[in-house]
């Protein structure tokens, strides 16, 4: 076998002259290439140094591209993957938060065409009513250990309580971050309950109760057909059945306030006094030293002195409880709700737990157990919402009353004018051009038979029936019985005025709800709510002309004190200005639009100075008529309607700019 | 891009996140193989941006207001993240595994 030799290549020196594209003698013709021999390349001139280049872009060579290449892919993967954890961390933390919330799906079962059903708004706003549940109970409808609920929450027996909503709060959080406004709807309010569509089938109308008992009520029957249909799982019963005392609390609510509620949140006692503890000692503050004894079961054993002071649960709950031992009953305790309310805002404020997860976790461990909120609540974005009721932007009102009568079936209730409180509420809640379509398209439905499916076309619909409504159980005279106790074991309430006659007549209602006339016929701007304030030294001059001026037709919000000043003076919100001009036309003094934003919108704000002087037309009764309302002479000076003193309105608001507020 | 903005727009919730994972695992099987560094990072990322910006875009008011728009977007398009890399990456390994065998074949 011969050894195999290598081909023998061309060596490079080799510089025999041959043909272009031709094979060299002895050249081995499998490596020859069809390539023509290039000219030897010229010496290449040396690399400038990289500062030294002009200025064309320098050609990349395929390892920099590379190099380029393998950057880039390393800053997209890096890129991608902080943004995939961020993810995952923040998904994680919220559904961390969220995870065990016990949420109700109430506000959405209640549907289009029922009673008490109001379409939603499309502003961004937020509607929030805040429910306090006065019961005993766990969320398996278990009794809490009864020494837990007599020496910790000083509540009793664990059989009184039942189901009522002893706290209702609703507030309206503005989307452009403006100022919020809550009102509280007091528990006695005697409205309408409406009934509609639930998970146990239809809920017959409740008629006219408390508004408190609306979640009772439905929840018995609830419970009732429950058990009827064979269900024995406990927790189940009450789960189902809350459901449906929420939805009858939310139409009725919607029916008295014309508003559609955009989220709820229940709290109940032990929910309260947990989520108490975990936020910590709530400093309040009381205009007098207050000691309210527990005595045949009634009563919460709070014993505080005038001025701040430092509450753990315990007497939190029972600062927010009390209603004996109060000048005004359950309207101050309204206002140390409200107050207390604020105190707690202020305080997670001053903490930084609002808008911080990290803090609003460890509360909301707490909450999870005994709060419920509907299944659509977005707690981050209730966490920046929540920055507005913190930042002295809000405030506090309640609503009014007609009466205080005592009835046979529901003891003593607050009677209210319905249209007074739905123009209140929407006017409050930035709403008053819808009041005003409500009322004009009702007189419509009126002036053509009653025709039409609007709620304000028939004056039941309205919500509570009224001193004015014929057939309104208190119309009926003769089932009036102050004697009878609202509770078993309280002392009989004490109607205003003593008996249902001598209660100061209603303001007429707006001419569109009453006599079937165009809204266009009305001369007042309905789309502003008067705020009085007495600047005097006289008493009850606000209530006064806050009475003359209701029964002129003006939405009269709230009436009460001010620090003296010489003279009247008249400043109007956003939108109020021509409300502003016709009250001053009427009371002779010139308005002016508020220099600091501080009046709300649709808020028209009277002080009455020194120089007040009532106008022409229907006099108001002046600080020095003795002339009570019904001209018998009977009215103290010094408080010319004593209604008016026990009047929810008649207090100026709870606003949160101070934090802590001094409440009766 | 285009298709979570889709998703995002038209569809919303699984239906996007499908749309989304079907795009970037069609991007994965047709791009030649060095494409693959590119369509794996970037179809999360895509979905972050659509999602996050138009909670951004429609949040109005304040720093904290955009916060909470940021925090909202991300919460939002995480699962669709985690379903469309899911999607795409198995499609690259199904492709690296049969280029393998047909080598050896």
């Amino acid at each position: 076998v011969p050894e195999y030799q290598p081909p023998r290549r061309q060596p490079p020196y080799d510089l025999t002259p041959r043909t272009p594209g031709s094979p060299a003698p002895g050249d081995d013709l499998r490596y020859w290439s069809a390539r023509p021999p290039q000219p030897p390349r010229p010496p290449r001139p040396e690399r400038p140094e990289r500062s030294e280049r002009p200025g064309r872009p320098e050609r990349r060579q395929p390892r920099r591209r590379r190099r380029a290449t393998v950057a880039a892919r390393a800053l997209a993967c890096t890129a991608s993957a902080a943004i995939v954890l961020a993810s995952a961390a923040t998904w994680a933390a919220y559904h961390n938060l969220t995870s065990g919330l016990l949420t109700s799906n109430a506000i959405n079962e209640i549907r289009s065409g029922e009673k008490g059903y109001v379409a939603p708004h499309l502003d961004g706003s937020v509607n929030l009513l805040l429910l306090g549940l006065d019961s005993r109970k766990d969320m398996d409808g278990n009794d809490l250990p009864t020494d837990f609920v007599e020496q910790e929450l000083h509540a009793g027996s664990s059989d009184i309580g039942g189901y009522n909503t002893n706290v209702l709060i609703f507030l309206h959080i503005p989307a452009d971050g403006g100022r919020v406004t809550a009102f509280s709807i007091a528990r006695d309010d005697y409205v309408e309950e409406p009934g509609g569509t639930s998970a146990v089938g239809d809920i017959p109308d409740l008629g006219m109760h408390k508004i408190k008992e609306a979640y009772g009520r439905a929840k018995a029957i609830a419970v009732d057909r429950l058990k009827a249909s064979g269900m024995t799982d406990k927790a189940q019963i009450e789960k189902i059945s809350r459901e449906v005392g929420r939805e009858s609390t939310l139409r009725a609510v919607q029916l008295l306030t014309g508003e559609h509620v955009d989220h709820l949140a229940e709290i109940n006692l032990l929910g309260f006094y947990d989520v108490a503890q975990a936020v910590g000692p709530i400093e309040v503050c009381l205009n007098h030293p207050v000691d309210d004894p527990i005595e045949n079961g009634a009563g919460t054993g709070l014993k505080l002195p005038a001025g701040h002071s430092m509450l753990d649960a315990a007497a939190a709950l029972q600062f927010v409880r009390q209603r004996f031992h109060l000048l005004r009953g359950d309207f101050d305790r309204n206002r140390r709700q409200q107050a207390f309310l604020a105190a707690v805002v202020h305080k997670l404020k001053t903490d930084g737990v609002v808008g911080d997860l990290g803090k609003m976790q460890a509360l909301f461990d707490v909450v999870k157990k005994d709060v419920v909120i509907d299944d659509s609540w977005d707690v981050l974005d209730f966490a920046a919402r929540a920055q507005n009721l913190t930042g002295g932007n809000a405030d506090f009102r309640e609503l009014p009353i007609t009466g205080q009568p005592v009835l046979p079936d529901d003891g003593s209730v607050n009677t209210v004018n319905p249209v007074q409180i739905r123009q209140i509420v929407m006017t409050g809640f930035g709403d008053a051009k819808e009041f005003e379509n409500e009322m004009t398209q009702a007189a419509a439905n009126a002036a053509n038979g009653g025709s039409g499916d609007s709620a304000l076309s028939q004056p039941q619909a309205l919500g509570p029936g009224t001193l004015n409504d014929p057939n309104s159980a208190l119309s009926r005279g003769g089932q009036i019985d102050p004697g009878l106790p609202s509770e078993p074991g309280l002392p009989a309430p004490t109607p205003v005025g003593g008996a249902l006659p001598s209660y100061a007549p209603l303001p007429p209602l707006p001419p569109t709800a009453r006599d079937a006339r165009p809204a266009a016929a009305a001369p007042i701007d309905t789309h502003a709510v008067v705020d009085l304030y007495n600047a005097t030294a006289h008493n009850g001059l606000a209530a006064t002309v806050g009475d003359w001026l209701s029964a002129s037709g003006w939405p009269v919000d709230k009436t009460g004190g001010a620090a003296t000043q010489s003279r009247t003076t008249i400043l109007y919100g956003k939108g109020a200005a021509k409300a502003a001009a016709q009250l001053a036309q009427t009371l002779g003094v010139p308005a002016v639009p508020a220099p600091s934003g501080r009046t709300a919108a649709g808020h028209v704000l009277i002080r009455l100075g020194a120089d007040y002087t009532p106008p022409g037309g229907p006099q108001p009764a002046t600080p020095s008529d003795t002339t009570g309302p019904d001209g018998t002479g009977t009215a103290d000076p010094a408080n010319p309607d004593p209604s008016a003193a026990l009047n929810p309105a008649d207090s100026p608001g709870i606003a949160m700019d101070n934090g802590i507020t001094c409440v009766n | 891009v285009a298709a979570p903005a889709i998703g995002m727009f038209f569809l919303g919730g699984v239906l996007s996140a499908a749309l989304c994972a079907g795009a970037a695992s069609l991007a994965a099987l047709l791009v030649r193989p060095s494409g693959l560094w590119w369509v794996l990072p970037l179809a999360p990322v895509a979905i972050w941006a659509v999602c996050v910006g138009r909670e951004v875009f429609d949040a109005s008011g304040g720093g904290s207001r955009q916060a909470v728009a940021v925090a909202h977007g991300m919460i939002d398009a995480f699962p669709a993240m985690v379903v469309t890399l899911a999607a795409s990456g198995a499609v690259a390994v199904s492709r690296g595994l049969s280029r393998r065998r047909s080598a050896r074949a």
